[in-house]
């Protein structure tokens, strides 16, 4: 085909629909009009829930990162900040020194055009516009704001070269971006201030140029976004961003919060010691060992391990690269298995053991059996020389608090961390079979703490599959801090825990 | 009348008075342009309405570097683009080599057929070939770039655009017949 004859085509039928013009239904303006009082009238939400499908995980991941930010908070205080005083408590000489190394006195003038800007900058940084009250604010013009922030920053710059000298004084420069930023080599109208007032002025306006230069970036994004609808190049398709080398290089890594699950196989000691209150002079300090005690009395020996788990699920941030901070829950089911000395209560014609009796003598104080005429053929209980293996189970709903030091730094794949911290133990249940093969529950009424507190420690061997998924190994042992039974009870339990669990992660 | 600066910064500080103004200037010929590229007046209308919104709330873009109609009629362009990929209406393209041979010689005679007729001939056409031959014939984008702006492989452009030649001007010979033998 010829190429006269193509662009016939093409042209004719450009020329037929070149003036084409048809008004639309007055409706369009309605619905419109009520689009853009929507929009004016529209409160953002971050819409973060929308990346979870279930109400279960919204609620899971609204307790991690709460627990999360409480540790934040909490490191956060405790961890030293720069003090901005200090520029303010320099010597009065060095003040001086500073105004005459970097501005002549004979050359500090200031218009008062000058100390408006200032003045402006201050009450700026005072008012605190966010970029998102600025967004929001749909009356005021875009075009203003920026221009005149980045002219302020031009002009702060501009007569005040001791934001330059404080920033290779403290080898610390603000993020601004020097692109936006040009300070010209003959700009040097210094102040007149004081030392002391040039001194405070320095702090203000670096502060201030910071946060202004991220303003006025973010701004800069947006023109060059939308200026690309209007371009005459027939690209509409592309859209960019401008990520200057600067900004790259002074990307500083920010907190990474995660959470995970994992399950933790593992052996449970209760540690439960009967007698050692009754030989010390404890609670039932005038009685001597019976039965109801042992007549030796059973120490951490009558306990043994059994298979127990736990169903962990934690959340936590890495703060630097090497440490981190995590909480998050425990249900523990710990199966310990105590040797009981068994006995006889004549009373009740029923056989006893010894856990079964302590238990009951620690209720609240009240003895279920007479101690008054131990060892002796009148006595309540008479021991029997038998034992039995009983199962004594627990469960408890444990809060960790732990922090990491990563022992191999976490830049590639694989990392492994050495854990530390605190395990809040909330007492749920304790079961356990009687001499009579009942089985005992105990969960309100009980002489087991409510809380109690073990320390843990652990190493965890992490290996990240991808941006957000990482497997974690985890060597976990906990060592109750004291005694896990009230004061008034008449043994006592150490409970401790060994186990290797294995888990998911999922970084945010 | 207001000049077009007044309007825009109207515009901008969100004038309500100064946004109608805008949308009754330019609404008839936006929506012709919408036209073309949908099926039916009412798809034309939600794209003029979802079109006119995007105006009002980048208009704090506009730089005044090109004409404000030129900026604006991108817009719906890229709208009704947009409505129109929602649609899925650029799955199963063909490509060039199954429509290559039906590229026809004939010099078609469109003047003498009405605006309506026309545009009814350019809704009739495939979805994908109504795209093409919008931008390629009417606006005068290149392949490559309709390629990128429908996400498609320039070959599939060039297929699209030969396959919605020959269609309309099949159609608008066969409209000539019709004309000829109502005459006669």
């Amino acid at each position: 085909m010829a190429s006269s004859e193509e662009n016939n085509f093409e042209e004719s039928w450009k020329k037929a629909f070149e003036n084409s013009n048809e008004l639309p239904p007055t409706s369009v303006w309605d619905k419109i009009e009520a689009r853009l009082d929507a929009n004016d009238n529209r409160i953002v939400i971050i819409p973060f829930w929308q990346r979870w499908q279930t109400f279960a995980s919204i609620a899971a991941a609204s307790i991690a990162v709460l627990f999360v930010l409480l540790g934040d908070v909490w490191f956060s205080e405790t961890t030293p900040v720069v003090n901005k005083k200090e520029m303010i408590n320099i010597p009065s000489s060095q003040k001086l020194d500073l105004s005459e190394q970097v501005i002549p006195k004979e050359k500090s003038i200031i218009s008062p055009a000058q100390k408006n800007e200032k003045i402006a900058i201050i009450s700026l940084k005072k008012s605190s516009p966010t970029f998102s009250d600025i967004k929001t604010r749909r009356n005021e013009s875009f075009e203003k704001l920026p221009l005149s922030v980045s002219k302020i920053e031009k002009n702060v710059v501009k007569n005040d070269p001791n934001v330059a000298f404080r920033k290779k004084k403290n080898g610390n420069e603000p993020a601004t971006n020097k692109s936006l930023v040009n300070t010209p080599k003959n700009m040097s109208k210094p102040f007149d201030e004081t030392p002391s007032e040039l001194v405070e002025i320095v702090q203000s306006t670096d502060d201030d140029i910071a946060d202004l230069s991220i303003l006025s970036l973010s701004f800069l994004e947006i023109k060059q976004m939308h200026s690309l609808i209007g371009l005459t190049k027939r690209q509409p398709w592309v859209t960019y961003q401008v990520v200057s080398d600067e900004q790259k290089v002074t990307q500083v890594p920010s907190k990474q919060y995660w959470t995970s699950v994992s399950f933790l196989p593992a052996s449970y000691n209760a540690g439960v010691i009967i007698g050692e209150k009754l030989s010390t002079g404890g609670t039932f300090g005038a009685a001597k060992p019976t039965v109801v005690y042992n007549s030796v009395p059973s120490d951490a020996r009558a306990n043994r391990a059994a298979f127990s788990y736990a169903l962990q699920w934690h959340g936590g941030v890495q703060l630097a690269q090497r440490w981190s901070l995590e909480t998050g829950f425990n249900y523990l089911q710990g199966n310990s298995i105590f040797e009981a000395t068994n006995g006889f209560n004549v009373f009740t014609n029923s056989y006893i053991n010894n856990l079964e009796a302590a238990v009951s003598a620690s209720d609240n104080n009240k003895q279920v059996y007479s101690l008054s005429s131990v060892n002796t053929d009148k006595a309540q209980v008479q021991p029997l020389s038998t034992t039995q293996n009983i199962d004594n189970s627990y469960q408890f709903l444990q809060i960790p608090l732990q922090a990491g030091y990563a022992l191999v730094k976490p830049k590639k794949k694989f990392s492994v961390w050495l854990l530390g911290g605190l395990v809040n133990n909330i007492f749920l249940r304790n079961s356990f079979k009687s001499g009579q093969e009942r089985t005992v529950v105990l969960n309100g009424n009980n002489p087991y703490q409510r809380l109690s507190f073990s320390a843990s420690s652990g190493l965890r061997f992490q290996y990240k599959m991808n941006k957000h998924w990482t497997s974690q190994l985890t060597g976990t042992y906990q060592l109750a801090l004291g005694n896990a039974t009230k004061q008034t009870a008449a043994f006592e339990a150490y409970p401790q825990l060994l186990g290797l669990g294995a888990g998911l992660r999922y970084g945010f | 009348m207001k000049d077009e600066r007044t309007l825009v910064e109207g515009c901008q500080n969100k004038d309500r008075v100064s946004q109608r103004t805008l949308y009754e200037r330019f609404a008839g010929r936006m929506f012709a342009v919408c036209q073309r590229y949908t099926r039916s007046n009412f798809e034309a209308e939600d794209v003029v309405q979802e079109g006119f919104v995007k105006v009002f709330s980048q208009i704090h873009a506009f730089r005044y570097d090109c004409p404000l109609e030129a900026w604006i009629k991108r817009i719906m362009i890229n709208t009704a683009i947009s409505y129109l990929r929602k649609e899925k209406a650029y799955l199963n393209q063909a490509d060039i080599e199954e429509c290559s041979d039906y590229i026809s010689d004939a010099e078609t005679p469109i003047s003498i057929l009405a605006y309506q007729q026309l545009l009814e001939l350019v809704r009739e056409l495939p979805t994908g070939c109504q795209s093409v031959f919008n931008l390629y014939a009417i606006e005068g984008y290149q392949h490559s770039e309709i390629a990128t702006m429908l996400s498609i492989a320039e070959g599939t452009s060039k297929s699209q655009y030969a396959r919605a030649k020959q269609i309309l001007q099949a159609k608008v010979l066969g409209e000539q017949k019709t004309t000829n033998n109502l005459n006669r």
